[in-house]
């Protein structure tokens, strides 16, 4: 063979080799780069900002300034008191409600399953504003009801406080530990407790020596939840402690960003969440990994169910009067509040007015701004994270290429960044040049893409993970590439998989208010930062307004999100 | 004229060869099956033939151009060819019609034309009454004829099966054994058919190629395999065989310690070690008796009464065990002294 035949077979070779590459490769590869800028890019100016000077130099100054500051090692204090405090509370009282509700007769019991999934979605932030309403020492409409009854010059409850901090992130965190502990008992294979039965033990027995045990990785998974909320919320701290006089470390990292700016110890004071997230989430690997849900993933009949007897009436009165704290009173704070000339205003007509409802649609010229901002960003960023969640879940969920595990670690990195820090992370990331995106829709939309990806991606992997790989290979085989068997054969499979994670993603960006509140400009409002705006200048009528509206929203799209995975599941049932 | 060709095909997962170093070629038109134990490596070469997988060496080449070499697959898209899963892969979300005429809409066939073609392989695998039905609407056996329905119509360039009958019940299994080689017959696409079970492979292949660990045993047609096995993995894979070992006296002699049995083959080295097979059906059991050529005691240690016949299982002096297929009439009790007949014509001398 002579050098230049060879060189033609080379040649050949390699135009084989690439150029009957499929175009999918590219989407793959776009992905992959796309997804490591999203997540890098903050993270890494964080990291550079947290260990350089204001001329730029290398230095550990920005943690020494902090360590050595009460004024923040007071509010990294309090703020572990009020996580360990809002974990304990909330798996205290969320694991025996899920208990009466998976496992004995309690009337009601699909209702409760829904009222529950209700606060789940109620934004943490308008909870505490409707805990403001309610419960603030002289206007709270509980205080003047007191002072009604008892004509004590003192109020009941004061809502700015630590514990009242506690109480009103306890109450929308405990839905995180309800959810995970009555899925985790309703997984227990009836089974499990009938041999624990013909062995002779009790029905309470078996409860207590098998049932229980069980679903403790759920109980520890939930309250770990729980403290990590506690300890990223930014809406709730800022709207109780900070007129209470004390902070909270995500207060403390915003108010770093007050005149004059100090980024530099905004990202110092922000890496300790990003490592405690870290830490307990392998904590929390490492404790589910033992014991793991696939002992709780046993398939079997329906779940023993505890008589309760003449306790029946007596824990279903208990079951709504947790729940009414945090629905049922907020929920009713919000309504009064949005058509009562002030919040603590009798309930009478010459108090009723239309005056906030009027403000806020015609007289508030954000509104419509904000209303605009929060569809389009909304409807965008579920619409991308679907789309970039299916892509890299069918990527890991196939292992399609290489590294595939990589893309894994990275689409749920975001998990432990918590909003503030993502916000401080893409602030100091997208201020320059080459990409100035501070100040346009484009920075927000990367930072709710980021927090919600790992939402989406799971709920995406689970739904992949159903879906036989067979099925895809058919298509590919019959002459579809890779995209192609993507969008013909998976996503429609896939579909209720994929509205549920564009409804979370909507649902999650509709209430998402910690980064936000780092990225916005005039012009890019959001609704939940108008309303802690509003917050600010103490017109709770108008937030009530807007917050009822924010939930109307959010509760059609739960609705929809409802109706369409009952769709999907009879073209399940259908395809056998 | 060879079709599909392998050479020194090789596929190694964390170092360990699943498959390995496999030659085969296929003449246009054949079915050949790959046949063996779960784990031999069979599924994973007909994925290495469908491009879902790349080698780690080797070639897989159609009308003599490579489509996979080391390292490098082209994609199953740009195969032509079809496929039959082992899960049927009907997507559930469309009908019976969609599904077959999902190939053909790919190609770009008007819509019309397509509708015909897909009513025509429907009429031919006896599905035309169940066009719009969804796959969860049929039973197993239809559900496998919808799979090849879809896998013909696009008439592809190889056809590959990943044992499709697994999942259906035995009558059905038998019966959709013929349809598979009925309908090759009426097609003859050059066809790749992986399977554990011998009487598919039996009743379908040209050609079938034994595996075992990654490599082919024996490759031939069904009678080559089953009358000359050239391993002792064959012969007991294929319908059970005894395998006795010992010493060869001479080319046609073997000494297996109680007795030395002649083979009507010769083909041992002699004083070397070596082994020869004998099926199980093919021990005759007698009563009485005295020893002679090829002929000695044996103690009955189980007999099983299976209808057609009865199964033996008795022991030679020095303890070797030999298993063999008695008439069902023949009642021994357990401990009975008996006389084995191990014929010279039906002992193979099996390559050493």
């Amino acid at each position: 063979m002579t050098a230049e035949t060879l060189a033609t077979g080379v040649g050949q070779r390699a135009r084989h080799r690439f150029g009957s590459a499929d175009p999918s490769l590219l989407v793959l590869a776009a992905t992959s780069i796309l997804l490591v800028l999203l997540i890098g890019l903050p993270v890494g100016w964080l990291a550079y900002y947290a260990l350089t000077d204001r001329a730029g130099a290398a230095t550990f100054g920005n943690f020494i300034t902090l360590a050595t500051d009460p004024a923040f090692t007071e509010p990294l204090a309090t703020t572990l008191i009020l996580c360990v405090s809002v974990a304990v509370a909330a798996a205290t009282v969320a694991s025996p409600i899920a208990w009466l509700i998976a496992r004995t007769d309690l009337p009601a019991r699909r209702t409760i399953r829904a009222l529950m999934t209700a606060s789940f979605v109620t934004p943490p932030f308008l909870g505490a504003i409707a805990w403001e309403i309610l419960a603030a020492p002289n206007s709270g409409i509980l205080n003047q009801l007191w002072r009604g009854l008892t004509s004590s010059p003192d109020p009941l409850l004061d809502i700015y406080s630590l514990p009242g901090l506690i109480f009103v992130i306890a109450c929308y965190t405990t839905p995180y530990v309800f959810v995970l502990v009555a899925n985790a008992l309703d997984r227990i294979p009836a089974d499990l407790e009938d041999a624990a039965g013909i062995l002779g033990a009790s029905r309470w027995r078996t409860t207590i020596t098998v049932t229980i045990p069980l679903v403790v990785p759920a109980i520890l998974a939930g309250a770990l939840i729980a403290f990590l909320q506690a300890m990223t919320l930014f809406g709730s701290p800022a709207i109780l402690a900070l007129p209470a006089g004390f902070h909270t470390v995500t207060t403390k990292i915003y108010s770093f960003f007050h005149f004059p700016p100090k980024p530099q110890l905004a990202a110092a004071a922000a890496l300790p969440l990003l490592v405690i997230t870290i830490m307990l989430l392998v904590a929390q690997a490492r404790v589910l990994g033992r014991r793991g849900y696939t002992v709780i993933g046993g398939k079997s009949g329906d779940p023993r169910r505890l008589a309760l007897g003449r306790f029946r009436t007596p824990a279903l009165i208990l079951v709504l009067c947790v729940l009414s704290l945090p629905l049922m009173l907020p929920y009713a704070a919000l309504l009064k509040a949005s058509v009562s000339s002030f919040p603590g205003a009798p309930f009478t007509a010459e108090h009723l007015t239309w005056r906030h409802i009027n403000f806020v649609f015609v007289e508030f010229s954000q509104t419509k701004k904000a209303f605009w901002n929060t569809l389009v960003l909304a409807v965008g960023t579920a619409t991308l994270g679907t789309m970039l969640a299916l892509v890299i879940s069918y990527l890991t969920a196939r292992r399609a290429v290489p590294g595939s595990r990589f893309l894994e670690f990275l689409a749920t990195a975001p998990v432990a960044i918590p909003g503030i820090v993502l916000g401080v992370g893409l602030f100091l990331a997208y201020t320059r040049p080459p990409l100035a995106l501070y100040g346009t829709l484009w920075i927000l939309l990367l930072a709710f893409l980021t927090i919600e990806l790992p939402v989406a991606f799971q709920q995406l992997r689970s739904s992949f993970h159903a879906v036989h790989p067979e099925l895809e290979e058919a298509s590919r085989i019959l002459g579809a590439g890779r995209l192609k068997t993507l969008a013909r054969i998976t996503a429609p499979l896939l579909k209720s998989g994929v509205v549920a994670a564009w409804c979370f993603i909507f649902i999650g960006v509709v209430r998402e208010l910690s980064a936000a509140i780092m990225l916005f400009t005039a012009n890019t409002k959001v609704l939940s930062v108008v309303i802690y705006d509003l917050n600010e200048s103490g017109d709770l009528g108008a937030i009530a307004v807007l917050g009822t509206v924010m939930l109307l929203i959010t509760f059609a799209v739960v609705g929809f999100a409802n109706w369409i995975s009952g769709v999907g599941s009879g073209v399940r049932l259908r395809g056998g | 004229m060879t079709h599909l060709e392998l050479r020194g095909l090789t596929k190694r997962y964390d170092g360990v060869a699943v498959v390995d170093g496999i030659d085969l070629s296929v003449p246009r038109g054949n079915l050949v099956c790959l046949l063996g134990p779960s784990g031999c490596g069979k599924t994973t070469t007909l994925r290495l033939v469908a491009g879902f997988v790349a080698p780690n060496g080797g070639e897989v080449r159609v009308n003599g151009q490579a489509l996979s070499s080391d390292g490098y697959a082209t994609p199953p898209e740009q195969r032509r060819m079809s496929m039959i899963f082992q899960s049927y892969a009907l997507w559930p979300h469309m009908t019976v019609a969609a599904n077959v005429a999902y190939g053909l809409t790919l190609r770009g066939m008007p819509k019309i034309e397509a509708g015909r073609r897909v009513a025509e392989m429907l009429g031919a695998v006896k599905l035309g009454a169940f066009a719009d039905r969804y796959p969860g609407e049929l039973s197993g056996g239809q559900q496998q004829r919808a799979a090849l329905a879809r896998a013909l119509i696009v008439e592809p360039e190889i056809l590959l099966l990943d044992e499709p009958l697994s999942n259906l019940d035995a009558a059905l299994r038998e019966e959709m054994r013929f349809e598979i080689r009925r309908l090759h017959d009426a097609y003859r696409y050059t066809t790749v058919y992986v399977t554990h079970d011998q009487a598919e492979a039996m009743t379908t292949a040209d050609l079938i190629v034994v595996m075992n660990q990654g490599r082919i045993e024996q490759a031939g047609s069904a009678e080559e395999v089953y009358n000359r096995p050239r391993s002792a993995f064959v012969a007991a894979f294929l319908g059970g065989a005894n395998i006795l070992s010992g010493r060869a006296v001479d080319a046609a002699r073997l000494d297996i310690g109680p007795a030395v049995l002649r083979c009507a083959e010769p083909s041992f080295v002699p004083g070397g070690e070596a082994s020869l097979s004998i099926r199980y059906h093919e021990v005759r059991v007698h009563a009485e008796g005295g020893a002679s050529d090829n002929r000695l005691p044996a103690r009955v240690i189980r007999q099983t009464f299976l209808g057609s016949l009865r199964d033996l299982a008795l022991e030679l002096a020095d303890g070797t065990m030999i298993r063999a297929s008695a008439p069902p009439d023949l009642v021994m009790p357990p401990d009975a002294r008996v006389w084995v007949d191990l014929p010279s014509e039906r002992c193979r001398p099996l390559p050493s």
